[in-house]
């Protein structure tokens, strides 16, 4: 069983919110090939991939931070469209005509530093059933290490000054008050004013989202081999908490299906050429989730428990060539896409759940590299004690939209007996 | 970040970190600190000079609502309008098609503007008001003047009294049939006075120049004080333009909706025509709210019937007072208001302004029985002494 597909933890920003979303594209750490196990013979290894999310691509294909999202320019216009309360909107609107201020005018620019680093460790066993079926089974986990701090840069102190003073020559000292103090860290602010969970660091280790698979080999004659996988990957990780502005999940709180075609071409006898494809239907499901209130923003005081949700499903195409004589070494082109997630729900209108789409449609081109050393062929020749192969991968994304930036580097360690 | 760690280690053994720790940006807004006067440090009128309280409206009763300046209020809106900088920028015709958010927010903007600016013309008006004072004093001490010492020893000695309208004839002495005697110590009499002898010449000149250049000044106050009261009338008419526009709008949705209260106004020196009518107060001890009396006149939608009725601690009508220092610095005044129809929560800051002098400004939410809170504001005014 070579085809692994660990528990993503791809750092996806959405307008406002910094979520880690276990169904989002993630850069590969494995070469797919179509070799089976022999049968009884069994399969145990570990992988170990490493990424730190500093850096993504945005929906137009540009290079950002991760913490974008957290950055933003403070205008009047954000003031009044942050505000659902019309009464409120009004308020700050004659605040506005009072002081001669236009909506574009800006008090300044929200911060925001966000640093992710995660390991995931992943535990997988496969045993070949038969001399064309191998099945196998994947317990991915997850440790993740999250550091956010969010903070204000004033860049009009006389708007800002004009504005506290306006305010209390009415008499308004309550709302001044609140204005300073919403000013000093408006993130914050409006977290706590919609009920989210303070902003703050976090280290956890989690259980990821189990996957369940079976690799059928159609076809292997002279320098061919064809083979075929269904999988299926079980909702057993932590999904979003809806109720943190930044966050990493281990699991996306739904089943997925897919089906993929391996082939191999031997061009020799180290070297061989594989090529493979596949399809992942990620299963409608229902979850409570925060809906916007507007499009540009997903920091939302509402609720709906009751989301219909349709992540998008993926798609993958990889060409890579191994050489493998004791040494390995290896290299391929991955190309992956997910289509746009889908969301629809009855207690607020309809265009409020299309905005939890935005920017949700992925794709991402990756080169992997790979280097090791196995001991199959030295324990066949009694030469070792035991097969074993272990490696060292590393994966650069070339291209992409809305996916993480950052490189990733895993180790596998594979063990047969 | 770059930097990656492998620990490489066979078995099933963990490598992982904690993420390096980097931070946002330091510079952050400038905190402004007000110093904030207490009641302690202020003295202030125990009689409401002036009050506002109001609800906005919801959106259902606005959705098929219009409006219109009327012919008959065309005066104040335009007084209003013309009282702003920014009136270009304010919506004051509502059609039916305007969604009721925008209504809203609409009518929140002009509340407030209106609210602004009768305390623009509160601003003018006070010096105004001081300035007037300083007149009336000067008339007053000018009619004092009118008496110069140098005209307690002259005496008029007149033959006859001279018919209405015209002067003495008089002697400086006595003598013959001049044996009459009137004396005058004010310039008023005293220009009456035509001596026709010219042994005190030079000193009845005098006087009479010295009457003269006071009564000049006199008018000139007087005529002062005429322009400055007009100005003062200008800015009172204006005060009253920014409530008449308020009442016009708000009326305007109460009578769309039969048994909304909307509006309220109260018994306070700003707003009372008779003098011995019962006004709004409120008395403090130190920092310690003593007593609070409000005069409110919720309308003719009020189950209970229009006209003014007492609200205080005593009667029971105001309830869960405080008067406190809130975290932020903030003294804030809390009380409800208990009517028949709903209870009006208030959350006011306590403010002291140069010219404005001690206001309490903030939310006034009206909760009815059936749990629908309608937003609202309320402001109480008071002169410092």
């Amino acid at each position: 069983m070579k085809k692994l597909i660990v528990t993503s933890f791809i750092v996806t920003a959405s307008f406002n919110v910094i979520m880690v979303r276990a169904a989002d594209i993630k850069p590969p750490f494995t070469f797919n090939n179509a070799k089976v196990l022999p049968v009884g013979v069994r399969n145990l290894s570990y992988k170990g991939a490493m990424i730190d999310g500093n850096d993504k691509y945005s929906n137009d294909g540009t290079s950002v931070a991760l913490a974008n999202p957290l950055v933003k320019d403070i205008t009047f216009q954000e003031l009044i469209d942050g505000k659902m309360d019309p009464t409120e909107k009004g308020a700050i609107k004659q605040a506005m005509y009072s002081i001669g201020a236009n909506p574009e005018d800006t008090f300044g620019q929200t911060q925001g530093q966000v640093n992710v680093e995660a390991m995931a460790h992943v535990a997988v066993f496969a045993w070949g059933l038969t001399p064309k079926i191998t099945v196998g089974t994947v317990i991915p986990t997850l440790q993740s290490s999250v550091n956010v701090q969010v903070g204000m840069i004033q860049q009009n102190s006389a708007l800002y000054q004009s504005m506290i003073a306006a305010l209390e020559d009415k008499g308004a000292d309550i709302k001044s008050a609140e204005f300073i103090s919403k000013m000093a860290n408006p993130i914050s602010a409006k977290a706590a004013e919609y009920n989210y969970k303070p902003i703050a660091n976090e280290n956890k280790t989690e259980l990821g989202d189990m996957r369940f698979l079976a690799k059928f080999m159609a076809l292997e004659k002279d320098s061919n081999r064809l083979t075929f996988q269904a999988d299926v990957t079980l909702p057993t990780g932590k999904p979003l908490e809806k109720d943190k502005l930044v966050s990493i999940a281990s699991g996306d709180g739904q089943t997925d299906v897919g089906f993929s075609v391996y082939y191999d071409y031997s061009y020799n006898e180290p070297t061989t050429l594989s090529v493979s494809t596949g399809y992942t239907a990620q299963l409608k499901d229902s979850l409570a989730l925060r809906v916007p209130e507007r499009e540009s923003s997903k920091i939302t005081p509402d609720t709906d428990y009751k989301v219909s949700r349709d992540l998008g499903d993926l798609i993958f195409f990889q060409t890579n060539i191994t050489y493998s004589n004791n040494y390995t070494a290896s290299a391929g082109y991955t190309f992956q896409y997910k289509e746009e997630d889908s969301f629809s729900g009855k207690t607020y209108e309809s265009q409020r759940y299309k905005w939890l789409s935005k920017d949700t449609r992925q794709n991402m081109q990756s080169l992997l590299l790979s280097v090791g050393y196995e001991t199959v062929t030295a324990f066949r020749a009694k030469r070792f004690p035991a097969p074993m192969t272990i490696s060292l991968n590393h994966a650069r994304v070339l291209d992409g939209k809305n996916v993480v930036k950052d490189p990733l580097t895993s180790l596998d360690f594979s063990l047969f007996f | 970040m770059k930097s990656i760690i492998i620990i490489l280690s066979f078995g099933l053994a963990a490598c992982g970190r904690q993420a390096e720790l980097k931070t946002a940006p330091t510079v952050l807004v400038e905190q402004v600190q007000n110093s904030k006067l207490t009641p302690k440090d202020v003295v202030a009128d125990t009689n409401m000079r002036a009050m506002t309280l109001l609800s906005y409206p919801l959106a259902r009763d606005i959705s098929d609502w219009d409006f219109e300046i009327k012919e008959e209020t065309k005066d104040s809106w335009t007084m209003f309008l013309d009282s702003l900088k920014f009136k270009d920028r304010l919506v004051t015709s509502f059609s039916k098609d305007l969604d009721s958010t925008t209504k809203i927010q609409e009518i929140v903007t002009l509340v407030q503007s209106a609210g602004e600016s009768r305390d623009q013309a509160f601003k003018k008006m006070s010096p105004l008001k001081k300035e007037l004072q300083k007149i009336d004093t000067e008339i007053a001490n000018a009619k004092i003047d009118l008496t110069p010492k140098d005209l307690e020893s002259i005496t008029c000695f007149y033959a006859k009294k001279p018919s209405a309208g015209k002067s003495f004839e008089c002697k400086s002495k006595l003598e013959g049939e001049y044996n009459k005697e009137k004396t005058s110590n004010v310039c008023k009499d005293f220009l009456k006075f035509k001596f026709i002898d010219a042994e005190i010449e030079t000193r009845i000149e005098n006087a009479q120049i010295s009457c003269n250049e006071l009564q000049v000044r006199l008018d000139d106050l007087k005529t002062k004080s005429k322009i400055v009261d007009d100005q003062i009338a200008t800015y009172v008419a204006l005060r009253s333009a920014g409530e008449s526009i308020v009442i016009d709008l708000l009326q305007s949705v109460e009578n769309k909706n039969p048994g909304l209260v909307l509006i309220a106004t109260g018994g306070t020196i700003e707003k009372n025509k008779d003098p011995s009518e019962a006004l709004s107060q409120i008395h403090f001890k130190d920092n310690a709210l003593d007593a609070i009396s409000l005069i409110i006149d919720f309308g003719p939608n009020l189950s209970s019937g229009s006209g003014k009725v007492e609200y205080s601690l005593e009667n029971g009508k105001i309830t869960n007072l405080s008067f406190k220092k809130e975290s932020d610095g903030v003294w804030t005044l809390k009380f409800n208001i208990v009517t028949s129809d709903f209870i009006v929560k208030t959350n006011m800051a306590y403010s002291v302004h140069p010219t404005l002098g001690v206001r309490f400004v903030g939310d006034a939410h009206f909760h009815y029985p059936n749990g629908e809170v309608r937003k609202g504001v309320m402001k109480l005014e008071f002169d410092v002494k």
